[in-house]
């Protein structure tokens, strides 16, 4: 794994310094539990992408690389001991684009943010944060197509307990056998 | 040809159509439920696509999210396979809209056929029998006119129908007042609506299916029959075979050149299914017609020789049929077993699980088509096929044999299949005999009359 961050370090870079070390750690060992290879955490001062040994070193090309099923849209596991990540996942499938009025990373964001949209279909369908915390990631990049349950933010909920209680609140019953019979 | 096709469905068939774009050097595109993330058309598809949370109201028959999908992976046209969206003139219609060509029908041609009383006035104007029918009952006398022509026995049917309320079966004249008047007070307790019909009752009729194709320049030919009699209770198939068996000449041919008619009356084109109850008289009645490739096609492609799959997506690509009729010949028989994760001792209660190790059958005149291997979920989400063993041989007899061999192979671990009962049925001297109908199975094998 190479962490390769931005020259300017003057003053103002002091919020990236802050997140560089107190969250890259945690984040880094949260990222290496996903399957994702590329991962670029953006702030106004500068940027951190954390890349895994092996990844295509270009922006992954959607055509030459058929994209397989095995895309981690699970929550990433607790990055420190007593705080939580969550994240925000697509539930309709289109070409995501963030919010021009998103928060820099590390900024907090309320359970009612817009925090980019889905366009398909000449449809804008909003992605909404449904939790407070502070934003730590954007997962899918700008242009970028997502389908179902695939991980759009990564989201810091605080204490953990505070958000686990949430996260198994929504478990769906299975329905039984929806399809009408075919002759 | 197309560029790209999307594969709106799941299970063997999104194999069947990954397959058949393949050989037509078409890049396909797999939609996926999150129940089906590690599935066999998932891997096997250039690109996949997840739409939804298993249930299927909210994943396969998600028409924004599967539209969606076309839209990003830029595909030419979607192939819906069978059930979910296949027979949804809608479904049709919004992707003709968005630009992407519907591998089926037209929309109209589904909404015609897929209405029951429309279909049924088309097919009379095209002279194809129906099973005669009634109209509402307005007198005893009508009703008795029209159970003389007919015949007895009849089937007496409330017009809000449903569930067996306000049916009668009646057999003969002296019984008809009461069975109306039975009938029609059952009816106006359940659904508020007295209204009854009568209809002519087939008596233990065989299933009977003619498999067309027509092109999008009016080339219509019909591809053989095939018998589905052997069917579980509520009129689902269980085996299937082609050629009929015992089907005279004259009535095949009276036959098929009927659903040809009836192809052309719906203004179809592409692969299609006219369903028909054959009695032993030889009168054959219109059911219904399948819009859209069918779970039983295999057992029409080994004994033709003709990829109807490969047909449909090349039809809807807007080449030309050229197939003539004449060089429709059937060459010995198949049969198709559908293996189902079912217990067949208990009401073919569904099974779903975690597989264990898997071993399908293979060898001459084998062919298999499925999505399971060892290991493989059977999410209780869907419908419960698991594979289609089809044997072909020279004729019924050996491919019967065949089955039997290749069943014996069969081996999948983890759920209740169906094989234990299709090699009871194998070994039914009725079966044998091809004296198989709609109820047989139920009647005969299932419930077997005490000795």
């Amino acid at each position: 794994m190479t962490n390769e961050s931005n020259d300017r370090m003057d003053s103002a870079s002091a919020d990236l310094m802050e997140f560089v070390q107190n969250e890259l750690p945690g984040l880094c060992e949260a990222f290496a539990e996903t399957p994702l290879m590329r991962l670029r955490v953006t702030t106004a001062e500068g940027s951190v992408t954390l890349e895994k040994a092996g990844a295509k070193s270009s922006a992954p090309d959607v055509d030459a690389e058929p994209r397989r099923a095995f895309r981690s849209h699970d929550y990433l596991p607790d990055a420190e001991p007593g705080r939580a990540f969550t994240t925000i996942a697509a539930d309709v499938v289109g070409i995501f684009h963030s919010a021009p009025d998103i928060p820099d990373l590390g900024g907090s964001i309320v359970t009612d943010q817009v925090l980019g949209y889905i366009e398909a279909l000449k449809v804008r369908t909003p992605v909404k944060a449904g939790i407070e915390g502070r934003l730590v990631a954007q997962v899918a990049e700008d242009g970028q197509p997502v389908d179902f349950g695939e991980t759009l933010f990564v989201i810091d909920t605080g204490p953990a307990d505070s958000v686990t209680a949430d996260l198994s609140a929504e478990e769906p019953e299975p329905e039984l056998m929806t399809e009408p019979p075919r002759i | 040809m197309f560029n790209k096709v999307l594969i709106a469905n799941r299970g063997e068939i999104a194999l069947r159509i990954v397959r058949a774009c393949q050989e037509l050097g078409v890049k396909t595109v797999a939609i996926f439920s999150e129940a089906d993330r590690n599935s066999l058309h998932v891997r096997m598809a250039d690109e996949s696509y997840c739409v939804g949370p298993p249930q299927s109201a909210r994943s396969y028959l998600n028409i924004p999210n599967i539209v969606s999908a076309a839209e990003v992976a830029g595909v030419d046209a979607i192939h819906p396979g069978y059930g979910f969206l296949s027979e949804r003139e809608t479904f049709a219609e919004i992707c003709a809209s968005h630009g992407f060509k519907f591998i089926g029908p037209p929309a109209a041609s589904i909404a015609l056929m897929g209405d029951k009383a429309s279909a049924k006035k088309r097919m009379e104007e095209a002279g194809v029998p129906v099973i005669p029918g009634s109209g509402i009952v307005d007198s005893l006398e009508d009703a008795k006119k029209f159970c003389r022509e007919a015949g007895y026995p009849v089937l007496i049917k409330a017009t809000a129908g449903g569930g067996g309320k306000g049916m009668r079966i009646v057999g003969r004249e002296a019984d008809l007042a009461a069975g109306l008047e039975t009938a029609s007070g059952e009816a106006q307790a359940a659904f508020g609506d007295g209204r009854v019909y009568v209809e002519k009752l087939l008596v233990h009729p065989r299933h009977i299916e003619v498999q067309v194709l027509a092109d999008e320049f009016g080339h219509t030919i019909h591809v053989g029959e095939r018998d589905c009699s052997v069917q579980k209770p509520g009129h689902q198939k269980l085996l299937e075979e082609a050629p009929a068996p015992r089907l005279p000449t004259e009535v095949r041919e009276k036959l098929c050149a009927a659903a040809v008619r009836a192809t052309r009356a719906a203004e179809y084109a592409n692969a299609g299914t006219l369903e028909f109850l054959v009695t032993d008289d030889g009168n054959f009645y219109f059911m219904e017609m399948n819009t859209r490739i069918q779970v039983e096609h295999p057992v029409t492609e080994v004994v033709y020789g003709i990829d109807l799959v490969r047909w449909q997506i090349r039809i809807a690509a807007g080449e030309r049929l050229t197939v003539r009729q004449e060089d429709i010949k059937p060459r010995g028989h198949a049969i198709e077993c559908r293996i189902n994760a079912e217990d067949a001792d208990n009401k073919f209660a569904p099974a779903a699980g975690k597989l264990g190790s898997v071993l399908l059958p293979g060898g001459p005149g084998i062919r298999v088509d499925t999505h399971i291997f060892s290991g493989a979920d059977v999410p209780p989400y869907y419908d419960s096929l698991l594979a289609k063993i089809v044997a072909y041989d020279r004729n019924r007899a050996s491919a019967i044999a065949r089955m039997r061999r290749a069943l014996a192979e069969t081996e999948i671990k983890g759920v209740t299949t169906t094989v234990p009962i299709h090699e009871r049925i194998l070994d039914s001297p009725s079966f044998a005999g091809a004296h198989t109908h709609v109820t047989w199975l139920r009647e005969e094998v299932l419930q077997p009359p005490a000795a």
